[in-house]
């Protein structure tokens, strides 16, 4: 079978149609990964002396197994213990279980970055130990993690396509019905990854243009 | 004398691990004193700002910031142990700039001291930035306002964190061996600002090596050794006529570092 291009353009409005659902499952999966890796970073500092345990046996488990495991985990057997969740749900649940891990990691590499002396003065000075992680470590912390970060939003956001198996019909899931119909698994799935390609390149654009405005603070 | 003393410590004691770092210090500050602090490094000097700030938690003592009790109260015969809240709201009272400055390279100079006025002193942000630029302009760095720190010079970071530990009405200033840290041009710099604010009436602990600038201008000389304040007296008197044989070893060493006597300042 010859390479078509005209079925390849046939094709993508459909798969553009498709990958609404990556980025609104990406961007949803990203917000809960920062948010919550920030949440275990907070509570990893306080060095409270069980829970960093636990936490590590958590962190050598989802660093340790392939994510498509994971997804399967969150899909087949929660239902079992009684959390039973739409594909969508349990397959954003588990990306963003994941990438809350790696986050956390990043944010603890970058902590060790700042200054102790920097906390030291903002209690000396009164501040509160709240306001001196939301005023000065965070801050600080993200603009030094802003390249990682964004490599984990493109590694979430081909994650997303692994949620085609648990039947999320996505960009893959629909590359792959629509080969299945026309016997045209070259073309459609070429079609596939172009999508994940733009839609990680536009990731990059926006990191650079990020790094770049935060840049002129960097001490 | 009835009037309230701006700081007031008793019996300040701490121990790492078996060593005694500050061992039963008392001192008193009246309000518009300097008190210059010296000693051999190692004495316990940085200890005794870091216990004075609740950086480090002594062991002993007490302490007391213009009247008012700072880390530990007494209550009858019941010593009390005040919450972190409680501590949060008092350490605006004593103002500390680091030997290392500790700016936050994240904000511009401004920033770097309103910040802590709004989020500790929940000052409106117009009062806090008025202070702020009134105070920058008094030290001479009106046009560095929207700088960052890493593109300020050594003299005008440490003008930005005597400023930002000001900003805070403190009853008092800490400075952790503020010459040491920066190159020696700027040393004259630094101690003009700090006669400057000596002028103003602002109360001063300086811990330093400078010994010509205890002697000429803090009103006081507190000399400390193995964790002891062993001798204080009027400045002049103390370093003119030093009783302790450590207190003179000490100055004959620093002293003879120099060439001849060290030169007037002022």
């Amino acid at each position: 079978m010859k390479f078509n291009f005209e079925y390849l353009l046939s094709v993508m409005p459909r798969l553009i149609d498709a990958s609404l659902v990556n980025i609104r499952l990406a961007l949803i999966i990203m917000a809960l990964s920062v948010l919550l890796g920030t949440g275990l970073t907070i509570l990893r500092a306080a060095k409270l002396p069980v829970v960093n345990e636990v936490i590590a046996v958590v962190i050598s488990f989802v660093r340790g197994t392939p994510l498509l495991i994971q997804i399967f985990i969150a899909y087949y057997v929660l239902p079992s213990v009684g959390l039973d969740m739409r594909p969508e749900v349990a397959g954003v649940a588990a990306i963003a279980f994941n990438s809350m891990i790696f986050v956390s990691e990043t944010l603890r590499g970058g902590l060790a970055t700042i200054d102790p002396g920097q906390i030291e003065a903002s209690t000396a000075l009164g501040l509160p130990p709240r306001a001196i992680w939301y005023k000065v470590v965070l801050p600080q912390l993200f603009r030094r993690v802003i390249p990682v970060l964004i490599n984990e939003a493109t590694i979430v956001v081909k994650g997303t396509a692994l949620l085609s198996v648990i039947t999320v019909v996505e960009v893959l899931r629909t590359a792959q019905q629509i080969s299945a119909a026309s016997y045209r698994p070259f073309e459609t799935l070429l079609g596939a990854a172009l999508i994940f390609l733009v839609m990680n390149l536009v990731i990059s654009l926006v990191g650079k243009f990020a790094e770049a405005r935060y840049a002129v603070s960097r001490a | 004398m009835t009037a309230t003393l701006a700081l007031k410590v008793e019996g300040l004691t701490k121990q790492f691990r078996g060593t005694t770092a500050l061992d039963s210090v008392y001192l008193e500050i009246q309000p518009g004193e300097i008190v210059a602090l010296i000693g051999p490094s190692g004495c316990g000097k940085s200890t005794f700002l870091r216990c004075l700030t609740w950086l480090e938690q002594p062991d002993d003592g007490f302490i007391e910031v213009a009247g008012q009790p700072f880390g530990r109260e007494r209550i009858g015969a019941v010593v009390r142990r005040q919450s972190g809240r409680e501590i949060d709201r008092i350490r605006p009272r004593i103002g500390l700039v680091f030997q290392q400055l500790n700016l936050w390279p994240h904000l511009t100079a401004l920033e770097n001291i309103v910040r802590p006025q709004i989020v500790v002193l929940k000052r409106p942000r117009e009062e806090a930035t008025r202070r702020a630029r009134d105070l920058l302009a008094r030290l001479g760095l009106a046009d560095r306002a929207e700088r960052y720190p890493h593109s300020l010079s050594g003299g005008q970071k440490q003008r930005v964190a005597i400023a930002r530990a000001l900003a805070m009405d403190p009853a008092l200033m800490l400075f952790d061996e503020p010459t040491s840290a920066l190159d020696p041009e700027l040393v004259g710099e630094v101690l003009a600002v700090l006669r400057q604010l000596a002028e103003a009436g602002t109360t001063m602990l300086v811990v330093t090596h400078e010994i010509g600038f205890a002697a000429n201008v803090a009103d006081r000389i507190a000399f400390m050794d193995h964790g002891r304040i062993v001798e204080e007296g009027p400045a002049r008197q103390l370093i003119d006529a030093p009783r302790d044989p450590r207190l003179k070893g000490f100055l004959d060493l620093v002293l003879s570092h120099r060439d001849g006597p060290a030169p007037p300042l002022a």
